[in-house]
């Protein structure tokens, strides 16, 4: 499939994803998962940052334009979390494996590599954005626990997005 | 001249960087201006259908709860009339003087949604302009508790501030029993718990004392029941801040009241003559 067909596939499915699904799960209170940032993860490694971050701050004014809370919030972080991207990348997967192939995406890295790599990205994304929701450092513990929190069921959703992801791509190549 | 491009090619990422981020900062700041546009109402208009039909889903399964409630509120209201019609025979005359003018009206809406998971808290309700509901209305649920503001709306729906949010909307109540007031604020922690702020600290406030609605903002009526006080914490400064317990299970609203108070407007334009 071409690749800009797929990936504004991804883009809308993540919104809608987003919106109608995670954006009403409400098992605790104050945990809120964020998963339309996988779309951020699977963008190909050798894609030029540049790109990558136009297509984050068109998916965070997205988001925000759907669910209806503070405009411009989502688009804020989606544009820093691209540019945390590549420090991101350059940390966590070890060179051999993103330069092997051409076209390599978070699609196709080691598991273990991929769970480090989603959750620093996760993890960044929730920082800012939690911060910016409330625009102040009252409750500083209280925050950082709802950060971490959520980042870690955020992570874990996504890992289970790939997950049902990865076996129809298999399948469709056999 | 060739110097620049090339200083601007070299640093291309860090430049989007900064021009993207400029632009958020300025939607951010600019919010209040873009809920007002003709988009902004498409959307929640799509949304609100979409809701609508996932509510409608949801509250068949707890239709056998809501009956119970609404057979409870009958009854009362039965017996609240019934004191009116027997008092009405009597002093006929007295009763008219007072009601000769309504101060304000309820209007009925459902929810369609409703989150308690943000920091910012919000409803969607599934009545809107054409049914004459407008920013600034107090929102009350269906036993008769605060719960919300409407915030803006679409012309078949609206989206109210909810109770529990943090910093967005202050609202203000008062000490029922001394007539006390200050402002309601959320501090996030527990969707059971909101914080009255600006009482002083010599003034008499006890645990369980009833924490009501005031009329001074203008958004509902007087004595509309929040909360009770649940833990009176002594902060530095000269004012206390309130643990209050809500009374509303914040979780648990479908049927709630829009209060629409008839002379808001004559009021504001007074106080912005002043």
């Amino acid at each position: 499939m071409n690749d800009f067909v797929k990936y504004s596939l991804w883009f809308v499915f993540l919104v809608l994803l987003q919106e109608f699904v995670f954006n009403n799960i409400q098992f605790i209170h104050f945990l809120s998962p964020y998963i339309y940032i996988f779309l951020i993860l699977i963008l190909p490694f050798n894609m030029h940052s540049s790109l990558v971050m136009l297509i984050a701050f068109g998916l965070g004014l997205s988001v925000d334009v759907i669910s209806g809370g503070i405009l411009g919030a989502h688009a804020a972080t989606c544009t820093a979390t691209a540019l945390f991207r590549n420090f991101i990348i350059k940390a966590t997967i070890p060179r051999a494996e993103y330069e092997s192939i051409s076209t390599s995406t978070a699609m196709q890295i080691k598991w273990r590599t991929f769970v480090v790599y989603a959750f620093l990205l996760v993890f960044s994304h929730h920082f800012i954005l939690f911060l910016l929701e409330i625009l102040s450092f009252e409750n500083v513990i209280f925050t950082l626990l709802r950060i971490l929190i959520s980042s870690i069921i955020s992570t874990v959703f996504i890992i289970l997005i790939k997950l049902l992801f990865n076996r129809t791509t298999k399948r469709s190549i056999t | 001249m060739a110097s620049i491009f090339r200083f601007l090619l070299r640093y291309r990422t860090i430049i989007l960087f900064v021009i993207l981020e400029s632009v958020s900062c300025v939607l951010i700041f600019n919010n209040s201006s873009y809920q007002k546009t003709q988009f902004a109402a498409y959307i929640d208009h799509v949304k609100g259908i979409i809701y609508e039909k996932y509510a409608g889903i949801k509250q068949y399964f707890s239709l056998h709860d809501e009956n119970k409630k609404l057979v409870a509120e009958n009854l009362e209201l039965h017996n609240k009339l019934n004191q009116y019609i027997n008092r009405d025979t009597i002093h006929s005359g007295v009763v008219m003087n007072i009601l000769n003018r309504p101060a304000y009206s309820y209007k009925t809406a459902r929810i369609i949604r409703n989150s308690t998971n943000k920091q910012q808290n919000f409803m969607i309700l599934n009545t809107g302009s054409k049914q004459g509901v407008r920013p600034e209305m107090g929102v009350i649920s269906s036993d008769g508790k605060m719960i919300g503001m409407i915030v803006k709306t679409s012309p078949n729906y609206s989206s109210a501030v909810s109770i529990l949010n943090m910093g967005f909307i202050k609202f203000s109540g008062k000490l029922k029993r001394t007539g006390n007031y200050g402002t309601i604020s959320w501090n996030g922690i527990s969707i059971n718990t909101v914080q009255l702020n600006d009482i002083m600290q010599q003034s008499d406030v006890v645990i369980g004392d009833t924490v009501t609605t005031n009329q001074h903002s203008g958004v509902f009526p007087e004595n509309i029941l929040i909360g009770t006080v649940e833990k009176i914490n002594i902060k530095d400064g000269i004012f206390y801040e309130i643990d209050v317990k809500l009374s509303q299970d914040m979780k648990l609203l479908q049927n709630v009241y829009i209060v629409d108070i008839h002379d808001k407007d004559e009021i504001k334009t007074l106080l912005e003559d002043e």
